[in-house]
């Protein structure tokens, strides 16, 4: 089968299954299932270290949601399925990151008007770009004694700054450049 | 007191070889200059000297890195920024307070070192930025940022600094400024490694050279004998000097 068209399927499924574990009641079960299946993959495509450099930022805030469900007296089973469906739904974009070329993404979006499709390429193709910067900053930062610890805020704020700085003024290039090659909206 | 490489090769996880074998000795107030192609292994090189090889760029290293008898398989980064201090290519990926006194103090803070407020004076003294302590960092000019990085740097006090590619966004006044900078704080005892492609700068500056090709040093010697031939520069694919052409 084209690949565009497979990839248009996988994202739709994406699209589908997300909307399940985000919506669907009572879906404990489900998303158990689902994350089992995940970590069956990175098992055997031994993916794991990837993974769980993947997942790793999200396990504060898995834990910090964990807890507040648990002390606004909601049951353990309600508390555990927030936290599983971070985990599934960041899982999934795992899935699909690791199964498809980001370019195939790009051009299985182009039935979309060309801005549309535009920014989405746009934005996808940072995605590479990002997390390369995330470890320069964070060597660099590193390299100044930096290191991370239980104060979030006093923690990230040397990564987070000069990663937006990087960004806006990427963003401003990518605009002019564009726009000296006649691009307009 | 030295730095001491004692045959090193690491691979990333790719399984691509990027240092081959690496022997060698940098001594302390040493000016080292390490030329070579892209993707020849120079960085990779200094990353090991600062421990971020290990310790942050995942890979397998074999053989053992010494900074003053002290292996830094055994020390954190951290612990090795104590002794090794590194001004990257980009400033950009730095900086990150709200004036250029905070941004200098952040190193100082971090180590627990004395005297924080002296030393950011005397470092913003030593590279030009005296009066700039109240200024925003990012609406500085491309030269003062990479100066301030090399004040962050100095404040801290390292016995050693490595410096990535610290002029190639840089013209050339200020490059000419910062290698006047790096020559008056190497005159003051410290030792300096730069990461150079700019030929004319090292020859002019640097008093140890080291060629990096394919993973391997190919040269290592005093500048003037490593980077006498234009010819052999060319062919190993290094800017030749100026003056020698």
């Amino acid at each position: 089968m084209n690949e565009i068209i497979l990839t248009r399927i996988k994202l739709i499924s994406v699209l589908i299954i997300s909307n399940i574990i985000l919506f669907y009641k009572d879906a404990f079960y489900l998303n158990l299932i689902f994350f089992l299946f995940i970590l069956f993959y990175v098992f055997i495509r031994e993916k794991f270290f990837e993974y769980i450099s993947w997942l790793k930022p999200l396990f504060i805030a898995v834990i910090i949601i964990f807890v507040i469900q648990l002390l606004t007296k909601e049951s353990l089973i309600v508390s555990a399925l927030s936290s599983l469906r971070i985990l599934s739904l960041s899982s999934l974009i795992f899935l699909l990151i690791q199964t498809t070329k980001l370019s195939l993404i790009v051009k299985a979006l182009n039935f979309l008007p060309p801005q549309l499709s535009f920014v989405l390429s746009l934005s996808l193709g940072m995605i590479p770009q990002l997390t390369k910067e995330i470890k320069q900053v964070t060597i660099a930062q590193q390299a100044r004694g930096h290191k991370i610890n239980w104060n979030i805020l006093k923690s990230y704020l040397p990564i987070l700054v000069p990663l937006f700085t990087k960004s806006f003024i990427r963003s401003e290039q990518i605009s002019i450049s564009m726009q000296a090659r006649g691009f307009t909206f | 007191m030295s730095i001491v490489i004692d045959s090193i090769s690491f691979q990333y996880e790719s399984k691509k070889i990027i240092l081959d074998s690496i022997k060698l000795k940098i001594k302390k107030g040493d000016f080292v200059a390490i030329l070579g192609k892209n993707g020849s292994g120079k960085t990779s090189l200094v990353s090991c000297i600062n421990g971020l090889i290990p310790h942050a760029i995942p890979g397998k290293l074999t053989g053992n890195i010494f900074i003053d008898d002290k292996n830094t398989r055994d020390q954190s980064i951290g612990e090795i920024s104590k002794k090794v201090g590194t001004v990257f290519q980009d400033p950009d990926l730095v900086i990150f307070n709200l004036t250029v006194e905070e941004e200098v103090a952040f190193g100082v803070k971090n180590l627990n070192l004395n005297n924080p407020e002296k030393r950011v004076h005397d470092a913003l003294e030593t590279v030009g930025l005296a009066g700039f302590e109240k200024r925003d960092p990012q609406n500085l000019s491309g030269g003062q940022k990479q100066l301030l990085c090399i004040a962050c740097v100095l404040a801290m006090g390292t016995d050693y600094i490595i410096l990535d590619e610290p002029i190639s966004n840089l013209d050339y006044s200020n490059a000419k400024l910062v290698y006047q900078i790096l020559k008056s704080i190497h005159e003051k005892g410290k030792t300096i490694i730069v990461v150079e492609h700019d030929t004319d700068m090292v020859w002019e500056n640097s008093t140890i050279t080291i060629i990096i090709e394919d993973s391997k040093i190919i040269m290592n010697g005093l500048t003037k004998q490593v980077l006498k031939n234009n010819q052999e520069l060319i062919s190993l694919g290094i800017r030749p000097i100026s003056k020698n052409l």
